[in-house]
């Protein structure tokens, strides 16, 4: 693979990753309806491929008994491929998450045909130690996760150095452009005279250590040099310094003078560690030990605000994004999702609010609570032709459907009623919510498929032109339930959409932001967003009112000849020598005439004048004079007085010459 | 050598001139390292800040003879050397030093003279001697031409060349005193104090202590980085976009002198960084030939020196 090749992977695989860290909490109104749920592998997708092919095409759209129309080998093999999958975590013996969840170790201990013998292994055994490279349920999915995160955090980490950077190079501008001055250099004579790279420590924490690690190893010169950077760091953190490479000692104290006792600890550290650079002074314990009593208090009281610093932006870290495994463990529906996917239905997680539901939606199952808004669109679904599955109570299903949840404690197998012979299946749960189908209006249409003795556990009511599908609990359809006996088809076949779209309604649902600072406090980043806001606040309020106001730049402006010109007399009024500048300016420009007027031969002034005055249509009378009074100061310049007239006929004179043609 | 013995009698010296030049401390001090450093100053300014009278303090107070010259148009060169004469008392030639045989010389408004008279001072401030008539006399140790120069007026005066202000140690600029020194100059003039008569001030120096001050240079420590850092900064004098032509090797070793002179008023047996830096414009100012377009946007040498120092990496910094 090329390197361009390389990158790209390397770009996309950071651009998944930032899609199922934290870019992922907080979808906007521009992100798609729905999340794609985690497809079948290559190997799945092959096997569903041809055990579809065997499926009739024109299969029934509602055959009345939904066990016979799918193949248990085909749900068998899917489940143990996805059971197998490494990012099915809860499956494998060594999660200590599962061996302390009492709900699923009952369920392992149900049936004989638990697909999991590691878990129940785990669950039989006592708690262990797990081991430490395991213990984090590390998966692809996660990795990819960390990965965007971290990338997250270093992009937004490069923002904030290029802010600093931009904000010190407006300070540093204000602080060294030379007063009254165009600026007029830098980049070239950086150019002209070669740099030595230079690079220099700058980190406070660091210096600081450095000086400590260099004083027991009794390296005492790089000691009390760490000392000095530490504290002159330290300053330029509190505001007191600016700092640079061309900056001494004595630049430093100029600017502490404001600041008596600073400045007394600053000169007695530069002095002692100014004798040991360039005196030849010893550098001894007694020294570093002087040193650093003086420096220690500053410095210190700079790490504390800083690490408060650190540690308050470290809460903005801070989030459940590792939290939990929601698709492969023990209470997730990644089961669920990949083998109904290997059966030909998309399972799709909507993210976009249930204002407007696609048409190839053909059925939803609705997780956890949904407000009131939501389960009236849920309900104008299903009358309007879908299936709804629910698997908790709501007031507002209750009073539409008149199917209400009842508590209920139950631990074993589920029965099957009569009517759906031969498919005897397994089905085991932990009950905790039996059904009760209250004012049917048209009992045929409801149809119980489990039951828990004689109380509904499973059943189906119509609902308008569609249909409402109950489960008692909603850890029936998790991934460990589905691992014991036939539970996985049993859920796989009433939940089956050949071809069509299921799609999981949740929290998430709805979730979508509305403006972009919505999102970015739905991603977790109002802690941060508020704690910047804050830092540029406080720092307002340090810098005054200059701060974040607009510099107009600086305007090298290129002056005309002209202007240097005028210049140039003023410089020879104030010297008193107007006239030498009439005598030696105007005689240019008198000569500059000629060529113009009279290029092939010369002419006197009088003829000059004659002719200049065709040209630009005045008295030649008047110009005759002006030429006159321009050629007698060039014989008596040295002899005759200045005076400000000198100057005015100057300007005459070259007003002349630029209405009749410039000098050129 | 007594470092600090050295170093307090320079203070005292500074105390004794501040007497009577009030507000000029920057100037009395530079002035001073300038002598240090066997240097000569030249010194521009408007008319009426002291000039000539911190020469006559100084002058007073280090117990040195002091020579007055008032550059003029039709200043000879014999004007200032001196030359040979008939005396006819004698019978036979004897010569007549002239003013530059002196330890302290104020060549006041220098740049009146034209460049020929300027010339004559030539050989004097490098050579520190005389040659007239074929015979060269040394001049007297220690000796410090301090030469004034106005920047307003231009009528009638001739630019010092090149070689001649190379010959400078240090070129100061004298601006006008605070508010403060300015009130407290009125005070002593409401008080009597004449500037003619300067015999109220002590002498707290002598000829052989300023000698010997000069031979102590030798003795301060000078670390390699620091001679990098000074052929750093002449060196970027020459590529400076600005500047036609850039500091020689002159200043260099002029610069080195004044940090350790600087060194020395400080107490300190060893030059930093700051000796350097703080010594800069004094002594590339008048060695810097602009670029034309660069005179007529108004940059001045003193912002092509700034422009170098903010360029100039400081040895052992800690940024």
């Amino acid at each position: 693979m090329s390197l361009r090749g390389t990158r790209l992977g390397l770009v996309a695989l950071l651009a998944l990753g930032c899609v199922s860290g934290a870019a992922l909490a907080a979808p906007s109104d521009e992100s798609p309806a729905w999340q794609s749920l985690p497809p079948a592998t290559s190997s799945d997708a092959e096997g569903a491929e041809r055990e579809a092919a065997d499926e009739a095409s024109d299969e029934p759209e509602a055959p009345s008994n939904p066990f016979t129309s799918v193949p248990a080998d085909s749900v068998e093999g899917s489940l143990s491929r996805v059971l197998s999958s490494p990012d099915v975590s809860f499956c494998k013996a060594e999660q200590a998450a599962a061996r302390e969840d009492s709900r699923l170790c009952s369920l392992s201990r149900l049936s004989a045909r638990q697909r999991c013998p590691g878990l129940r292994q785990a669950c039989a055994s006592k708690p262990a130690e797990a081991s430490p490279g395991s213990s984090s349920g590390w998966t692809i999915r996660n990795g990819l996760a960390m990965l965007g995160d971290l990338a997250f955090w270093v992009v937004l980490a490069g923002l904030l150095v290029v802010l600093g950077l931009a904000l010190r190079r407006v300070f540093a501008d204000t602080e060294f452009a030379p007063p009254g001055a165009p600026e007029r250099r830098s980049a070239s004579t950086s150019e002209a005279a070669p740099v030595a790279r230079h690079v220099a420590e700058t980190d406070v924490a660091r210096l600081w250590a450095m000086a400590q690690e260099s004083a027991l190893a009794a390296r005492f010169e790089e000691a009390v040099a760490a000392l000095q950077g530490a504290l002159i760091h330290a300053l330029r953190i509190s505001g007191k310094l600016h700092v640079s490479p061309a900056q001494t000692n004595g630049d430093y104290l100029r600017a502490l003078r404001p600041d008596p006792t600073l400045h007394a600890t600053a000169r007695d550290v530069f002095r002692s560690v100014e004798a040991v650079q360039f005196g030849g002074a010893p550098a001894s314990g007694e020294l570093y030990r002087k040193l650093f009593e003086r420096v220690q208090p500053i410095v210190v009281r700079v790490l504390f605000v800083l690490l408060l610093c650190a540690f308050g932006l470290a809460q903005t870290g801070c989030s459940k994004a590792f939290g939990g495994d929601p698709v492969g463990g023990a209470d997730g529906l990644g089961v669920l999702t990949r083998l109904l996917t290997d059966q030909h239905t998309t399972v799709r997680r909507r993210v976009r609010a249930l204002n407007v539901i696609e048409p190839e939606v053909s059925a939803i199952l609705v997780v956890g609570e949904q407000p009131s808004e939501a389960w009236v669109k849920l309900l104008e679904f299903a009358a309007g032709g879908g299936m709804l599955v629910v698997s908790e109570s709501s007031e507002d299903l209750a009073k539409a459907t008149h199917v209400h949840y009842s508590a209920d404690a139950h631990t074993g197998r589920l029965d099957m009623p009569t009517g759906f012979e031969p498919s005897q299946l397994e089905l085991f749960a932990v009950v905790r919510h039996s059904l009760e189908l209250r004012n049917p209006e048209d009992t045929e249409s409801d149809r119980t498929f489990a039951q828990v003795g004689k109380r509904a556990y499973v059943a189906e009511r119509s609902h308008g032109a569609g249909s409402v599908l109950y489960f008692g609990d909603d850890d029936f359809l998790s991934n460990a339930s589905l691992s014991v006996g036939d539970n996985a088809f049993f859920a796989v076949s009433l939940l089956r959409r050949n071809g069509q779209v299921l799609e999981l309604v949740g929290p998430w649902t709805g979730g979508g932001s509305s403006s972009t600072f919505s999102s970015l406090f739905k991603a977790g980043l109002g802690a941060l967003l508020a704690q910047l806001a804050l830092l540029a606040v406080l720092f307002g309020w340090y810098g005054g009112t200059a701060f974040g106001l607009r510099k107009d730049p600086i305007a090298v402006r290129r002056r005309a000849f002209r202007d240097h010109v005028l210049a140039l007399g003023e410089s020879y009024r104030r010297a008193r020598a107007t006239r030498f500048a009439l005598a030696s300016y105007g005689s240019w420009l008198t000569e500059r005439l000629r060529e113009r007027l009279s290029p092939q031969q010369p002419i006197g002034l009088i003829d000059l004048a004659g002719r200049v005055a065709g040209r630009v249509d005045r008295p030649e009378s008047e110009l005759v004079v002006l030429l006159t009074e321009a050629r007698e100061a060039q014989d008596d310049f040295a002899a005759a007085r200045s005076s400000p007239a000198d100057l005015s006929t100057l300007e005459k004179l070259e007003a002349l010459t630029v209405r009749a043609g410039g000098s050129k | 050598m007594n470092l600090e013995h050295l170093s307090s009698e320079l203070r005292r010296i500074e105390t004794e001139v501040s007497r009577v030049l009030v507000g000029q401390e920057s100037l009395v001090e530079h002035v001073l390292v300038g002598l240090v450093a066997r240097g000569h100053v030249l010194i521009e300014g408007v008319p009426g800040l002291g000039k000539t009278l911190l020469v006559r303090a100084l002058g007073r107070v280090l117990g040195l003879s002091f020579r007055r010259i008032q550059f003029t148009p039709d200043l000879m060169p014999s004007d200032i050397t001196g030359s040979t004469l008939y005396s006819q008392k004698l019978g036979e030639f004897s010569f007549v030093p002239g003013p530059v045989f002196t330890e302290l010389l104020l060549a006041d408004e220098v740049n009146r003279a034209p460049a020929k008279t300027q010339s004559a001072l030539l050989e004097a401030m490098q050579e520190r001697s005389v040659t007239t008539d074929g015979i060269t006399r040394p001049l007297s140790e220690p000796f410090l031409v301090l030469a004034t120069q106005n920047p307003i007026e231009s009528q009638g005066t001739y630019p010092l060349p090149e070689a001649q202000l190379d010959r400078f140690l240090l070129k100061l600029e004298v601006g006008h005193p605070s508010q403060a020194a300015e009130a407290q100059i009125l005070l002593n003039y409401v008080a009597g104090f004449d500037p003619g008569e300067l015999s109220h001030l002590n002498q707290v120096s002598t000829q052989a202590s300023i000698v010997e001050m000069q031979r102590s240079l030798g003795e301060i420590r000078i670390a390699r980085e620091i001679i990098d850092y000074v052929t750093d900064i002449v060196r970027r004098t020459r590529n400076h976009p600005s500047v036609s032509l850039g500091a020689s090797p002159r200043a260099s070793i002029g610069l080195l002198n004044v940090a350790r002179a600087h060194a020395l008023w400080e107490g300190r047996d060893f030059v930093i960084p700051d000796d350097v830096k703080s010594y800069a414009h004094a002594v590339l100012r008048h060695r810097l030939q602009l670029q034309p377009d660069a005179e007529l946007e108004g940059i001045t040498a003193d912002h092509c020196v700034d422009s170098v120092l903010r360029d100039a990496i400081v040895p052992k910094t800690s940024a």
